[in-house]
């Protein structure tokens, strides 16, 4: 591979990174003492400059963190998830402390996303089996949706600013539209049950696909272009992809290589095809998830066949376990940033992994 | 709202599973699950083994949490590798088996009977009976407690482990004496409403001996059991909760020492489901060397820390070459 930069966080162990969506040479990484297990959390602002990568800010917590969102209203702003329940707002221009803080979830906060669409929300997910909604100027929430069990991952509809989804332990994606009255159903719109086999005889490859084992799902994201498909990762190491028009219609796409669990995906801001995974297998890939591809023996628009999609490329400079991944929105598209369990933090161009 | 959903939340915990190739553990929890309600979006459709074992599993993932309160297959935790907590789940906690030996048995009735009937003891004393109902309270406590509170949150509720779970650190002075006042009391208030028939005859067959009479011969044997100088006036009984404040500084120790157990025990289970992978990354981690010397009870926590337990100098995390941890500045590799 061709130039990687390298940024390390020394006692901290990274476990999510994200580009800023206003500049193009900036990005936050969330990291923990001790792998987690014990100890404090830091928030790095990192800014790429000639010297390479720089530390812009740095903000320490009391415990550990999990997950952050930048502000998509405040270029400044970002929101981190801690161990102790609680959600900060940091401020880029102050220093040390956080500006807000957001302390409702009995137990660890593992997931934050902001709205993109109407920008003035963001989400939170918690062991403590639910979801909350929240506005940046209040410190109690707008809006608590239970799920009822650990939820590791939650996101936005990039489209629409109601829609929002919710991936959790027990093998389920929950849909919830906030347009829906609460009465019934707190607003859930659908549930897509990531392991059930499909209704209708499908063929993976070769073979019938007959669903699989349920395991955890660990993370999701929404496809930037086809706004109704959903990826999914989770325990048992596969990626697939869903159309939430058709939440138990089973997967689009199977996309299996990952030896362990899938921590983090990660949809292509600039192909709406590519998205990228980081795994407990200590490698970050990325994949097509075969939508361009023609399905080899499929029948006319690849009816009653999941594809298999294709692995492009596969970056294993991490040594421990990989635990963030994203792209970043601008330049010639391509630039991800990677970060895992060995204090470091990549930043490298996809691309090159495509060209081998 | 439930707070317990998701099990333990020790911080190794959920390792296991995800690396965890074999996925038997996530196919125990389906077998002979119990199916409250029928999967109804999916129940038209023709059902393969593979769908009934989904259903069971979605069954399973919302009935459990109400039924156990801690799903030994829904764990979570920092690392998500939720197949320890089932490893983890059966360690329960040592006040099991003291309850099971303490449980009257048919051939034991009659004298145990006779001997709640002779009342020694304060009858009005807080009756350890209703205690039963702590071990389950006890168990969810510990376990969801366990890990989340290396050295930030605590036990939140340690009464029932400091109550109970504590017993060998029981301060030295009779502890014998002290665990048959409780199990006399237990007695007592468990049988009370059947033993009146027992009391009459056990009256009459043992009459001449009076209750001051016992009392003095337990404090006399009480004396001579406890080292010299220890008082033991406060015998036979004394309410456990008094017991339970009076040692605090005791027993602080041992929920650390046991949450030191539960991440041992995490630890190797970690590395026993990553034995097969022989991957050079994998032999050289320094996540799975952690991993190890936690296993080998080399290294434990210590408030925010993890220390060496025989230096008890701080453990720190430290990434492959050490090179350039100590000066932030990026470099670019390659190019």
């Amino acid at each position: 591979m061709a130039s990687m930069l390298e940024f390390r966080t020394p006692g901290f162990n990274p476990y999510a990174v994200k580009y800023s969506p206003y500049y193009d040479s900036r990005l936050a990484v969330a990291a923990s003492a001790n792998y987690g297990l014990v100890g404090n959390g830091r928030l790095f602002c990192l800014g790429l400059s000639a010297q390479g990568v720089v530390v812009e800010k740095a903000f320490d917590t009391n415990d550990a963190l999990y997950d952050l969102a930048w502000s998509e209203i405040n270029e400044n702003q970002l929101v981190v998830a801690t161990g102790d329940g609680s959600i900060k707002l940091f401020d880029l221009a102050v220093p040390d402390f956080p500006v807000m803080n957001f302390h409702e979830h009995n137990r660890e906060v593992f997931s934050v996303a902001w709205n993109p669409v109407s920008k003035d929300n963001f989400l939170s997910s918690s062991w403590d089996g639910t979801v909350k909604l929240w506005s940046p100027t209040r410190t109690a929430s707008l809006l608590t949706l239970p799920i009822g069990c650990c939820t590791y991952s939650v996101a936005f509809s990039p489209s629409n600013p109601s829609l929002l989804s919710a991936a959790s332990s027990d093998s389920h994606i929950r849909l919830f539209d906030l347009r829906i009255p609460p009465s019934a159903n707190y607003h859930l719109a659908a549930t897509i049950p990531v392991h059930a086999p499909a209704p209708h005889p499908t063929r993976l490859g070769q073979a019938t696909y007959a669903g699989a084992v349920p395991a955890e799902i660990l993370t999701h994201d929404w496809n930037k272009y086809a706004d109704t498909v959903v990826a999914a990762g989770g325990v048992d190491g596969a990626i697939r992809t869903f159309d939430v028009r058709s939440p138990v219609g089973g997967p689009l796409a199977v996309l299996a290589g990952h030896e362990y669990a899938v921590r983090r995906l990660a949809w292509s801001p600039h192909a709406r095809d590519i998205l990228v995974s980081a795994s407990y297998d200590m490698t970050v890939r990325v994949w097509t998830d075969g939508s361009t591809m023609p399905v080899p023996g499929a029948g006319p628009g690849g009816q009653g066949t999941i594809s298999t999609g294709a692995q492009l490329g596969l970056m294993n400079r991490h040594t421990e376990f990989a635990t963030g991944v994203d792209w970043c929105l601008f330049g010639a598209g391509g630039w991800v940033a990677s970060v895992g369990w060995d204090e470091r933090v990549l930043l490298w161009d996809a691309h090159t992994l495509l060209r081998g | 709202m439930a707070d317990s959903l998701c099990g333990p939340s020790n911080g190794a915990k959920n390792l296991l599973s995800h690396a965890d190739r074999d996925r038997s553990l996530q196919q125990d929890r389906l077998v002979g699950g119990a199916n409250g309600s029928p999967a109804t979006f999916r129940s038209q459709l023709n059902r393969s083994g593979a769908d009934e074992a989904f259903a069971g599993f979605q069954q399973n993932g919302h009935m459990e949490p109400v039924l156990n309160g801690m799903p030994a297959g829904i764990p979570n935790h920092a690392f998500h590798f939720p197949g320890i907590a089932a490893p983890m789940a059966p360690i329960n906690h040592p006040i099991a088996p003291q309850f099971a030996t303490h449980q009257p048995t048919p051939a034991a009735h009659d004298w145990v009977n006779q001997f709640a009937g002779m009342n020694v003891g304060n009858k009005n004393a807080p009756a350890p009976a209703l205690a039963q109902p702590h071990q389950g309270a006890q168990i969810h406590g510990r376990q969801t407690n366990m890990g989340y509170g290396f050295g930030q949150a605590g036990f939140a509720g340690p009464f029932g482990a400091q109550q109970f779970g504590m017993t060998p650190q029981m301060p030295m002075h009779a502890p014998t004496t002290m665990a048959y006042g409780t199990q006399n009391q237990s007695f007592a208030t468990m049988q009370q409403n059947e033993s009146a028939l027992d009391v009459d005859a056990f009256n009459k067959a043992f009459g001449d001996y009076d209750d001051t009479e016992f009392d003095a011969e337990i404090a006399k044997w009480a004396e001579k059991e406890a080292p010299a100088g220890e008082q033991v006036t406060a015998l036979p009984v004394q309410p456990v909760e008094e017991v339970a404040e009076q040692q605090p500084q005791e027993e602080d120790a041992a929920p650390r020492r046991r949450e030191d157990e539960e991440l041992a025990r995490a630890a190797i289970s970690i590395l026993g489901s990553v034995e097969k992978n022989n991957s050079e990354k994998f032999k050289n981690s320094n996540f799975f060397e952690l991993m190890r010397r936690i296993g080998n009870r080399e290294v434990v926590v210590e408030g925010p820390n993890l220390v060496d337990s025989t230096t008890g100098e701080t453990v720190v995390a430290r990434s492959d070459d050490g090179d350039g941890a100590e000066e932030p500045a990026a470099r670019t590799l390659g190019a």
